[in-house]
């Protein structure tokens, strides 16, 4: 009979409260990039979702991602709708050493910010009220799944040996595939010229980085679910390759622009940040630091390549969460050893770690690609995604939610 | 009480169908909007 342990459920409450900070640091990072008629509603698309998918999550999302599988690997069962039977005392699988709802908390912040990240994509042109409709639907028939694959002991994807420490592929590589879907399905920005937009508060965002920043600590070093060594190791890699990723970007576009940029900075340590997710507990700190140089440089030559086509990915979420989860994913395939996680990688001699990563990376991506073109499809039906054009004009904050964030 | 706590959420679901979907112009305006920027740098 598993019992509590308080130093590791401190720990993972603890980690719940910081990864919950993330999604308002999200809305500040995602709020500071776009202009200023739609900083609200950007900002609202991420706060509102805190409150509508840790309503979901209690009612039937913790069940069908972890609850006991119903047979083919593919989806929990309703034995735990609205957490009936998920109690104060452990699972007997999840986190043995926490209370059950502990786990169940520490989840719900993941599956909170995941479809707030996709908001990104097509921000500064989408009805309220669709993205509502979007996120309830994304949650339960992308989120949902996908968890139950990597993270069940069940899932398909788990007894393939798909390593997944912290959600590089269940979170980041399915929201920012989600995001570039969205973007093509919506369409572009009304007179939108240049392929990008300057930013209306580059201070914002740089609080926001921060913000996610810290709350990644409980993200990845909370998903040893203990307060332990695994964790520490977590914690160490994480801030490793996010520094790394931030100043690489920073070079990158110093040598590539002229300046260091700031906002170069900001979505740097955002993109390391993505990339240790999957491998931060199955990787040593000498490998995080060649983690965030790599996806430093992928992820800026992803947001180049996009601002030279007709994408309009509004924040780049599929530069820096679609290719850095990807890139995580495959590099935990490369730099994961044994004596961090248990498992061996391609440079400790199994090189086929490498081959089920990007198998784990493939299935989530056209799993999330096609079942975000239906939702998208099927919210239209209901109410358009996007809104007219006298409303983008006016900017959302306005025309959406009858408010300003500025006086003149 | 799980049923009626489903039961809650769709009557929110349901609101959320049949609520306005903003205006699509504002008849007051309070801020005048941006003009086009330039592009980002990052």
């Amino acid at each position: 009979m598993p019992t509590v342990d308080t130093g590791d459920t401190a720990w993972v409450l603890m980690s719940a409260a910081l990864v919950m900070l993330m999604t308002p640091g999200l809305a500040l990072f995602y709020g500071g990039l776009v202009r200023r008629k739609n900083v609200l509603s950007t900002i609202m698309h991420s706060f509102f979702i805190l409150g509508l998918v840790s309503v979901t999550w209690v009612l039937w999302g913790y069940t069908l991602a972890f609850g006991p599988d119903t047979g083919l690997g593919l989806i929990g069962g309703l034995d735990w709708l609205a957490l009936e039977g998920v109690t104060g005392e452990p699972s007997d699988v999840y986190a043995t050493t926490v209370p059950h709802l502990a786990f169940m908390a520490f989840q719900m912040m993941f599956a909170i910010i995941t479809p707030a990240l996709i908001s990104g994509a097509f921000a500064e042109r989408k009805r309220f009220k669709a993205f509502v409709l979007f996120a309830v639907a994304w949650s339960t028939f992308v989120y949902a799944p996908i968890a139950h694959w990597v993270w069940s002991p069940d899932g398909w994807l788990f007894g393939l040996g798909v390593l997944d420490f912290a959600g590089g592929t269940v979170v980041h590589l399915s929201s920012g595939v989600a995001a570039l879907v969205a973007a093509l399905y919506v369409g572009r920005r009304t007179g939108l010229i240049e392929p990008a937009t300057e930013p209306h508060d580059v201070p914002m965002t740089v609080l926001g980085a921060g913000l996610l920043w810290f709350g990644w600590f409980g993200f990845n070093a909370g998903s040893a679910v203990g307060a332990n060594g695994l964790a520490a190791t977590a914690f160490v890699t994480t801030n490793t390759a996010a520094a790394m990723a931030a100043i690489t970007w920073v070079t990158i576009s110093w040598l590539h622009k002229g300046t260091p940029s700031v906002l170069g900075a900001a979505i740097g340590a955002v993109a390391g940040l993505v990339a240790i997710t999957p491998a931060a507990g199955f990787v040593t700190p000498a490998a995080s630091i060649l983690i965030g140089l790599g996806v430093g440089v992928v992820c800026y030559g992803a947001a180049q390549l996009r601002l030279r086509s007709r994408i309009d990915d509004a924040l780049d979420v599929f530069a820096v969460h679609g290719v850095g989860g990807a890139f995580g994913a495959i590099a935990t395939g490369i730099f994961a050893t044994a004596a961090v996680g248990g498992v061996d990688g391609a440079l400790a001699g199994n090189g086929g770690q490498v081959v089920t990563q990007l198998i784990g990376v493939a299935v989530v991506a056209a799993y999330s690609a096609a079942v975000t073109s239906a939702i998208l499809f099927l919210v239209n039906l209901v109410t358009p995604i996007r809104v007219t054009g006298d409303a983008e004009e006016s900017g959302l904050d306005l025309a959406q939610h009858g408010e300003v964030a500025y006086q003149p | 009480m799980v049923i009626a706590a489903l039961a809650a959420f769709a009557v929110l679901l349901i609101a959320w169908i049949v609520a306005p979907g903003g205006a699509a112009t504002s008849a007051t305006p309070i801020a005048a909007p941006d003009a086009e920027p330039a592009p980002a740098g990052a």
